[in-house]
């Protein structure tokens, strides 16, 4: 798919639609797969049209498909998470949830022409108040030497480009070469919605707080401990990125 | 929203001691400014280096009151709260162009708004901004709250400077 950009664009929007229809809990899983493997060809059209878009130097159009790459991976990650809730996994599918959650709301970031998703945003969080229990975010804190910013690999207080913003078809991101972890602390509002506590110590085993569902212990040695399993990010001194929600990374399960 | 003047340290002779350089534009003070008895244990708020090219990008004058080779770590917290680095606000600047303190406020706010973007969550923000009266005294204005209220704090910030 090559050719004017609002070809482009018009095909885009066309597949879309038709894709996003299938982000609902009601619809054939066949269906949703199928739609799912449409947003993935979609995906590497996009990239293969920005990569055009960045040779011809043209920002606004290599940002615009940029804001069409989150809104493609926003739509794909929802209807992936109906799918893993219809499995029932819903912890997996809490995930796709976030993944969707970031992206639509980084697609007006990346260009003015996906400022109408506020209403898809609000869509994506009513989904989370309604469908999963409420949960329980940690964050962690660290202390930074040096932030590298991504467009020029410079230390990003010395150059001129913006966390979160776009820049020829990719968001500005920060690497940050943290030197100490400084807390872990229970928090309402997480930068990352996947830093969550996933079980907690319960008779007989770890109870899952999303399925509530006790699960064994599987190291004898963890009985005698009162504690809970969480997923978080974890600093140590490796270098994590901020900027576009979505490039959190990192995120491993560790119990704590 | 919650606001708050409070006594604040003496900028001027604080860095002094601290060896640093008095800024007579804008300065982003480290967030431990007051309590921290040495360079070493300055630290910057994470996105104190945003604000910065910010301010500037409005023709804003902000100036370092370290050198780069002392630049304080920062400190990152993961938690979705958007805490502003402490703005201090020279005597100087103020008596030149007490406009600055808005100028400074909008481009906060419009930050903080793009920042909140797409979340669920009431968005608040932390600021403090520290004047410098006539008499080298200063003031520390702290703020809790929403984005808008941002538009009240030049007039607290006036009261608090006279």
């Amino acid at each position: 798919m090559s050719g004017a950009p609002t070809v482009f664009v018009e095909d885009f929007n066309k597949i879309i639609d038709e894709c996003t229809n299938f982000a609902c809990i009601t619809r054939d899983g066949g269906l949703q797969r199928q739609a799912i493997s449409r947003l993935d060809e979609l995906l590497s059209e996009i990239a293969a049209e920005k990569s055009t878009a960045i040779s011809a130097n043209n920002e606004d159009y290599a940002n615009l498909l940029l804001g069409c790459e989150c809104v493609a991976r926003g739509i794909a990650a929802e209807i992936k998470m109906w799918l893993l809730l219809k499995e029932g996994r819903p912890d997996a599918a809490w995930d796709q949830l976030v993944t969707a959650q970031t992206n639509i709301a980084d697609a007006p970031r990346a260009h003015k022409g996906f400022s109408h998703l506020t209403d898809h945003v609000e869509r994506l969080n009513a989904i989370e108040q309604l469908v999963f229990p409420p949960q329980v975010y940690l964050s962690t804190g660290f202390i930074v030497q040096k932030q590298i910013c991504s467009p020029c690999e410079n230390d990003y207080e010395d150059c001129g480009h913006i966390k979160g913003h776009p820049y020829m078809g990719k968001f500005c991101t920060v690497r940050l070469i943290p030197s100490a972890v400084d807390h872990v602390a229970f928090v309402e509002n997480p930068a990352n919605k996947r830093c969550r506590v996933l079980t907690f110590s319960a008779e007989g085993g770890y109870r899952n707080r999303m399925t509530w569902l006790v699960e064994p212990r599987t190291n004898p040695k963890e009985e005698a401990n009162p504690d809970f399993k969480a997923e978080c990010i974890v600093a140590c001194t490796l270098p994590t990125t901020e900027g576009s929600p979505s490039n959190d990374s990192l995120a491993i399960s560790e119990p704590i | 929203m919650a606001t708050n003047i409070t006594d604040f340290v003496n900028v001027g002779e604080k860095i002094a001691n601290l060896g640093g350089v008095y800024p007579h534009g804008l300065a982003l003070l480290p967030v431990n400014f007051e309590s921290a008895s040495s360079l070493a244990e300055l630290r910057q708020a994470s996105e104190a280096a945003t604000i910065k090219k910010l301010l500037i990008a409005e023709g804003l004058q902000v100036d370092d009151i370290l050198d780069r080779s002392q630049r304080p770590p920062y400190i990152k917290n993961k938690s979705h709260e958007w805490a502003s680095p402490i703005i201090f606000v020279s005597a100087l600047l103020y008596s030149q162009n007490p406009m600055c303190i808005s100028l400074a406020l909008n481009v906060l706010g419009n930050y903080a708004t793009d920042f909140f973007r797409g979340t669920n969550t009431t968005p608040n923000v932390k600021l403090n901004i520290v004047i410098e009266k006539k008499d080298k005294s200063c003031k520390t204005i702290s703020y809790e709250g929403p984005v808008d209220g941002l538009k009240d704090l030049p007039n607290i910030v006036r009261e608090a400077a006279e």
